[in-house]
């Protein structure tokens, strides 16, 4: 059994109203959910704020699912369009700035298992930060398609079949956009490696 | 093969996609191209520097908050749900048409009664209209 098949079936308790199948179906994909968001907008508890939408989405509408695509693309789709509307209802209040974003790893807030991932020399874990920062400005920074194409095919590894249903384009569209954010990546992290 | 062609294969190279014999041609002309090496080579480490970046994990007890949240979102939104509007609605309007036929069969038995009342003292009726035209004579002859 594929973890696609185990994950269609799970779907298709939630349809019949199993709630414990959507608990489960939380459990393996709540990292994965929470990492893409995070990735695209930078905030800890707004991604678990938002993956938490995202997975009410998916109970709600448990009913239209077809186990014709896989199911992860499903899921995604529905995180894009989340991201999406972030995207938006932040650009409708400017005045909530994107460089106000909260660092995670503190006092247990979500992301505080990154901290294992840090060195244990303090100049070094300065650096590191630094170009985390930096990293994930030029991420945030790319244009809507370009990013989801990035973080969908490096951090998730996904293949571009799989990105071109959630993006809703085609497969020479996404290697497209790759390249295009490849380009930009370059030029906005110039001297980080 | 030609530098374009490597260049346009980075990505697939990257991520594994390209066949066993592309693959070899592509390491075939990294060794023999330094430019193009030293293109792949950058590619290869801003890559690198960008998957550095650490996946988020989820706070403890977020499947039990997103469940709580779905009940609560759940609660919410019952009465909200189509069913619920249109029952509601549908009984409005199963009461104003209960109104309004209460109404309707009261005023027709006020007239009924009213009806039968004149046919049953139709004469004591008469002569009341007598009385009536007579006191307007008398009226009429004080003034």
């Amino acid at each position: 059994m594929t973890p696609n098949d185990i994950d269609v079936a799970l779907m298709l308790r939630v349809k019949a109203g199993d709630e414990e199948a959507l608990r489960e179906l939380i459990e393996r994909h709540q990292r994965a959910v929470i990492s893409v968001i995070y990735r695209a907008i930078g905030d800890a508890w707004e991604s678990e704020d938002i993956a938490q939408r995202v997975f009410i989405q998916v109970f709600r509408s448990a009913r239209r699912y077809k186990p014709t695509a896989k199911f992860t693309t499903w899921l995604y789709t529905i995180a894009h369009n989340a991201i999406r509307n972030e995207y938006r209802r932040r650009t409708r209040h400017a005045a909530e700035s994107f460089d106000l974003m909260t660092q995670p790893g503190e006092n247990g807030e979500p992301g505080a298992q990154l901290a294992d991932q840090r060195t244990s020399d303090p100049s070094q874990s300065a650096i590191e930060s630094e170009l985390q920062e930096k990293i994930k400005a030029a991420v945030r920074l790319l244009p809507e398609a370009q990013r989801t194409a990035v973080i969908l095919c490096r951090f998730e590894g996904l293949p571009y079949e799989e990105i071109a249903e959630v993006l809703g384009c085609s497969v020479s569209a996404v290697k497209s956009l790759l390249h295009r954010a490849r380009e930009t990546l370059k030029e906005n992290l110039r001297g980080c490696y | 093969m030609k530098c374009q062609t490597f260049k346009n294969q980075f990505d697939d190279r990257l991520d594994g996609r390209l066949d066993p014999v592309c693959a070899q041609e592509f390491d075939a002309h990294t060794a023999g191209c330094p430019a193009c090496r030293q293109e792949w080579q950058a590619y290869r480490a801003m890559w690198e520097v960008v998957n550095r970046q650490p996946s988020v994990a989820p706070s403890f007890g977020f499947t039990q908050r997103t469940l709580r949240r779905l009940h609560e979102r759940t609660e919410r939104r019952f009465w909200q749900v189509p069913v619920f509007r249109w029952a509601t609605a549908l009984s409005l309007l199963a009461i104003l048409i209960s109104l309004t036929g209460v109404m309707t069969y009261r005023q027709a038995e006020t007239s009924r009664r009213v009806a039968a009342y004149a046919a049953a003292h139709h004469d004591r009726l008469e002569d009341f209209d007598v009385i009536v035209a007579l006191d307007t004579l008398e009226g009429e002859t004080d003034l």
